[in-house]
């Protein structure tokens, strides 16, 4: 049977919450498993906040429950609760497709005022395995600086990917992966390194699965932080830091340790909420505290982190769809080739672009530094598009999404009123030029005489 | 000065056309004043100049019209088009769209002037030869299955300018001495001699009101 380690929570919205203030609430929620705990950023002034942050809890076991509490970020003093959701897992069937459903936000046990309305929040839960490897793109980017280490790292991945062919029981449930874990791979494969340092809590709670595929995930990859807004009992809490959706700006492997600040997140194309959420991050928020600790981490270990990145290892896949997932004799640049290839194409089917033929050709034909080449022009190119002057980003980094919408159409209405003024006017230009030439064409004439036209009127 | 004997004939009307930015407004700048506007602006509305030219020995004062290129459907456009004489239809020889976009022009031209208005295709800035988009031959073959007259000229260095103007004019001089073109009808684009009035014929055109006030 599949069992999968982790739980991928996406918080979507909720509506209807509890008005702490006069526009509405400071919104943000806490996703919390077992030991670990989540949060999303703050929206504020609203009572129908948008999230879509996404985050991956690792399973304790198959009786446990996901509780996500709705918080409104008081400057001064606790956070006041605005309603919380209890998710069992057990209730849940594990091979179902991801799915989003809403839930009533309720009191807080025990509490008197049990059965008062509090709004209501949509999640989306997905469950997934998560495995622990080397991100091989990473390596052969990395590979001039230091080889050895990339080496190591290699070594650790094929071995990953061997004990995962040796065990046929799980060919199975790997297939099934594919699915199931479809749009988390989207995501790892684009995203970047992640700091390690925390420990790999790999807890005698874990299931079978979990062990052999070396227990290991983007969430359990955290540092630790001891000083949540939330959590005054400074007890040991995971990693806040939730994968963000929107499209990728920044890209794989090529990132610095000073920009992975804002890699932190990994990314899903799928959402069309675009990058706003990564101008939200980090910026005027409590988890700002969490980013500052994360960079820190950074340059703790600028070179170690990046060789030790985590994606699944279930999407090594030829593009034309042949499976060459298992295939003893893989080298390690089809491997990163096919990667790279992949995750580039799955980035960009909904951009309406896709590899073009002679690319898959050298893929095929093994010839990697053209596909290698072609990437990089990609990547050139994407980042000459997206980037905004720092100086324009500040202007609107403030703004909630709510904001920048209510900005976007109020041009949008300036502008259709400002076009209607100019055909006005073109119109009355029109008539206005009709009649001159019908009767005193002499006043078009260029170069314009004013004496011929006063002698004119003497006479 | 004005109150002397008039000094011309003749006035044609004449009009240019063609997309924007085909060099329009610096062809008639370089007809009437014989200097390149390096900066030409944007026409917005309509404006004319004028010149007097000699053809046979006739004074001649050409009216020449000049409006915005992307003007086409105005309702002021008609009034433009009415009683040409002559028109010039530009294109640009570095800008095939400008080529493509002539077919259009003279659609326009065929159906808003009278049917001896003689209309002459000008590829402009012909001395940007290296950056030739549209070679001589099939404009010369587009004008000759049309029955256009046809020059290439450089409103830059002058070249061929002077000749597309005169040419046009000895064409329509021609069309009045063959009989073909009728001075009484009322849109010919042609005012005979404003020193034997005809005030009564044609009242509606301005041209002549002109004449006569000067």
């Amino acid at each position: 049977m599949w069992t999968p380690t982790h739980v991928q929570i996406t918080v979507h919205r909720a509506r209807n919450i509890v008005c702490k203030t006069k526009g509405g609430s400071d919104a943000f929620a806490t996703i919390q498993l077992g030991d670990e705990k989540f949060r999303t950023s703050v929206k504020t002034k609203t009572s129908n906040p948008e999230w879509h942050e996404e985050c991956d809890l690792q399973i304790p076991n198959d009786k446990s429950h996901v509780v996500i509490s709705v918080y409104h970020r008081s400057f001064v003093g606790l956070d006041d609760f605005l309603g919380q959701v209890t998710i069992s897992l057990d209730e849940l069937a594990v091979y179902d497709a991801p799915k989003s459903s809403w839930y009533a936000l309720s009191s807080k046990p025990g509490k008197k005022e049990k059965h008062k309305y509090r709004g209501e929040i949509e999640v989306k839960v997905g469950f997934i395995v998560l495995s622990k490897t080397t991100s091989l793109l990473d390596v052969s980017k990395k590979k001039k600086k230091s080889a050895s280490d990339s080496i190591k790292a290699m070594a650790q991945a094929v071995g990953d990917k061997l004990s995962v062919k040796n065990h046929p029981s799980r060919t199975m449930s790997i297939s099934r992966l594919d699915i199931i874990g479809q749009s988390r791979s989207k995501k790892s494969l684009s995203s970047s390194p992640q700091p390690v340092r925390a420990s790999f809590n790999i807890s005698p709670n874990d299931t079978p699965t979990h062990g052999m595929y070396q227990s290991g995930s983007l969430s359990d990859l955290s540092h630790e932080n001891s000083s949540t807004p939330n959590t005054p009992t400074r007890e040991l809490i995971k990693v806040p830091v939730l994968h963000n959706k929107g499209k990728c700006s920044s890209l794989d492997g090529k990132d610095t340790p000073k920009k992975s600040q804002k890699n932190r997140y990994s990314w899903a194309p799928e959402s069309n909420s675009g990058s706003e959420w990564s101008l939200k991050f980090g910026t005027g928020n409590p988890s700002e505290e969490l980013s500052k600790s994360v960079t820190n981490i950074h340059k703790d270990s600028p070179t170690d982190f990046l060789n030790k990145t985590v994606v699944p290892v279930i999407h090594v896949q030829d593009p034309d769809g042949s499976d060459q997932t298992f295939n003893n004799t893989f080298s390690q640049e089809t491997r990163g080739a096919n990667k790279a290839i992949l995750a580039y194409s799955k980035r960009h089917t909904l951009h309406g672009s896709c590899v073009p033929k002679e690319v898959k050709a050298d893929l095929k034909e093994g010839r990697y530094d053209r596909v290698q080449e072609f990437l990089d022009q990609q990547r050139a190119k994407e980042r000459k598009d997206d980037t905004v002057p720092a100086h324009i980003i500040d202007m609107y980094k403030h703004m909630t999404r709510e904001d920048l919408i209510k900005t976007v159409w109020s041009q949008k209405e300036q502008l259709v009123k400002k076009d209607q003024y100019i055909k006005d006017m073109e119109n009355y230009i029109d008539t206005m030029l009709l009649r001159i030439m019908d009767t005193a064409p002499k006043l078009l004439q260029v170069p314009y005489n004013v004496k011929n036209i006063k002698e004119k009127k003497k006479k | 000065m004005a109150a002397g004997p008039y000094n011309y004939s003749y006035i044609f009307k004449y009009i240019i056309i063609g997309d924007m930015g085909v060099g329009k407004s610096c062809l008639l700048h370089q007809f009437t004043e014989k200097k390149f506007m390096a900066d030409c602006p944007h026409t917005i509305g309509v404006e004319f100049g004028t010149r007097i030219i000699e053809v046979s020995g006739q004074k001649i004062k050409l009216q020449i019209w000049d409006t915005a290129g992307q003007e086409r459907f105005r309702a002021v456009t008609r009034s433009y088009y009415r009683g040409a004489a002559g028109a010039l239809m530009v294109y640009d020889i570095t800008r095939r769209s400008t080529y493509n976009h002539l077919s259009s022009w003279l659609t326009d031209a065929r159906n808003l002037t009278n049917p001896n208005t003689v209309i002459f295709l000008i590829g402009n800035k012909s001395d940007l030869e290296a950056q030739r988009d549209v070679t001589y031959e099939e404009a010369k073959q587009f004008a000759d299955e049309n029955g256009l007259m046809f020059l290439e000229c450089s409103a830059k260095t002058g070249e061929n300018v002077e000749e597309a103007f005169l040419d046009t004019a000895r064409k329509i001089y021609q069309n009045i001495q063959d009989g073909s073109l009728d001075l009484n009808a009322a849109e010919s684009g042609v005012q005979h001699k404003p020193s034997a009035p005809r005030n009564a014929i044609n009242t509606d055109q301005p041209a002549n009101k002109e004449g006569c006030a000067c």
